[in-house]
């Protein structure tokens, strides 16, 4: 689900992103960091509880 | 006298510098503080464990420049420096893997990598080891990986360049000293890359949010006050581990067949012949450091390596043949033979700031026996080398020479000889001896078994 939002919002970016000259990717990586690595907490964060559900499910099963 | 290594200029927290043949490294007052937590944190001793680390002891020897440091440190000296588009697939994402590891650690104990350059990892007795004992800051909680951006340019793009599009992109690394640029990387890679999870966001929305903040005008925060929380960054580090991991390049099917027939080729009376009698020219021969030049998947490397018990740098111009000496090695655990990857008729040159940050493959050398098997005719037939030059330029690669005369009557040179005009009128046994003779002596001629080839043992003059 989360992968599939972000790679949504990734296409939009990549879609309308304007094609300028490279010049300085030092901020552009520093900022795009902070904002996937909030991401990938989500991310990371629902793979841990779904698999501490599916746990949940095996053993009662 | 002190010599300030060229390639030593960047980093305001210190630089090498040689005395008397010794390599040493002069730790700025600016960074002795972060130099201090990477012992006291225990960071460095793990690292040094794990073999990801170059090990050095602090000695008592004044800085070259005292004005700015109290203190110098000796690494331990790496026996061949090579760099990255050098390196087979296999190599870069070993190098890749072992940066990301030290991040990890570094992370697990309040530090963090200031940059993550190729050239700052070398192989060291067989693996991928970080030489830049400089390279660690604290991770003060919020700060991002600055070195974020440089991973991806020097590691991840070219991996998945190399995998997706052609190997030989990987030569891009050769021109594009500080990694290739990820607009440039995105432009080239098949659209279908941006699908997947690992690609797509740290090469293609990586690119993009590179260029939409390149002019500063996007309106946004300033990227200064980025904060990134630690579970953030670790997530980052293991996304980037698991993107890396995925990239593993697959040898063409034709070198795999080539790589069995020349196995199974071992077994032949005439291989056998061959490897006795290179076997026995190589014992006599005193070496610590050997190039194997035109190795192909380098089992006259290894073999050197285990006679002489010499470093050997085994050089091929095709990526798939290192790539199979280079996994080769992993599985033997070799940490004595390095493969490379370099086109002898268009060897690494010097580069970078006033052509002194990386040196030419023979500014490397000379080393103290170059192999040079099957590999003449290549040079002299295949790219028109005359062989006077051919001889003079090897004069600079080493101080013996065990080369092997392949005429033209072998199929092998009957088989380059077909699809060109025959315009080596010079290419015979006696202009090679008149070409050798003077530069080496010639110290022995024995004909290799069950062809018509010969095996010279040749010593510089002087």
């Amino acid at each position: 689900m989360v992968r599939t939002f972000t790679g949504a919002s990734m296409l939009i970016t990549q879609v309308f992103g304007a094609v300028i000259m490279y010049i300085d990717p030092g901020a552009g990586s520093i900022i795009f960091q902070a904002l996937v690595g909030g991401v990938m907490v989500v991310g990371v964060t629902a793979k841990v509880y779904w698999r501490k559900v599916r746990r949940l499910f095996q053993r009662h099963g | 006298m002190t010599e300030r290594i060229p390639a030593s200029f960047r980093d305001p927290a210190g630089f090498m510098f040689r005395r008397e043949g010794v390599l040493y490294r002069q730790i700025n007052d600016r960074h002795t503080d972060s130099y201090g937590e990477l012992l006291k944190s225990g960071l460095y001793d793990e690292l040094v464990r794990h073999k990801l680390l170059i090990p050095h002891v602090e000695v008592e020897v004044s800085p070259a420049e005292p004005d700015v440091s109290s203190l110098v440190i000796r690494p331990d000296p790496v026996r061949f420096i090579s760099y990255p588009f050098e390196w087979c697939p296999g190599q870069l994402r070993a190098a890749a893997e072992a940066t990301l590891e030290i991040q990890r650690l570094a992370m697990e104990r309040g530090m963090s990598l200031r940059d993550a350059s190729a050239y700052n990892i070398q192989f060291h007795e067989g693996r991928p080891t970080l030489i830049d004992t400089l390279s660690f800051e604290p991770l003060p909680d919020g700060m991002p990986w600055f070195a974020y951006g440089q991973f991806c340019r020097h590691f991840l793009a070219p991996l998945a360049l190399m995998k997706y599009v052609d190997v030989r992109l990987g030569k891009l690394l050769r021109t594009e000293l500080d990694g290739i640029p990820l607009d440039l990387t995105a432009s080239l890679l098949p659209w279908r890359t941006r699908l997947q999870w690992g690609l797509g966001v740290h090469l293609h929305a990586h690119a993009s949010s590179q260029r939409r903040h390149a002019r500063g005008n996007s309106g946004r925060t300033p990227a200064k006050g980025r904060q990134l929380s630690r579970r953030a960054l670790v997530s980052l580090i293991e996304s980037l581990l698991a993107a890396v991991k995925k990239q593993q390049w697959k040898p063409a099917s034709s070198a795999w067949r080539d790589y069995y027939a020349l196995r199974e080729s071992y077994s032949s009376a005439a291989m056998e012949g061959k490897v006795e009698l290179v076997t026995r020219v190589l014992r006599g021969l005193p070496a610590e450091t050997v190039w194997d030049l035109g190795a192909n998947t380098g089992q006259f490397s290894r073999l050197a390596a285990e006679v002489t018990g010499a470093h050997v740098v085994s050089i091929e111009m095709d990526a798939s043949a290192v790539e199979l000496s280079w996994r080769d090695c992993q599985d033997a655990e070799d940490a004595r033979v390095l493969p490379l990857l370099n086109d002898l008729s268009n060897p690494t040159p010097a580069q970078g700031w006033a052509h002194e940050e990386r040196e030419s493959l023979l500014d490397r050398g000379p080393v103290d026996v170059v192999l040079a098997l099957a590999l003449i005719h290549h040079l002299a037939i295949g790219n028109n080398v005359p062989l006077p030059s051919l001889l003079r330029w090897l004069t600079s690669a080493g101080k013996t020479v065990v080369i092997e005369w392949v005429p033209k009557e072998d199929p092998m040179v009957q088989r380059l000889l077909s699809t060109r005009e025959d315009v080596f009128a010079d290419y015979d046994m006696n202009s090679f001896e008149d070409a050798a003779k003077e530069h080496f002596e010639i110290r022995s001629k024995e004909q290799v078994p069950g062809s018509l080839r010969s095996l010279y043992v040749l010593e510089r003059h002087g």
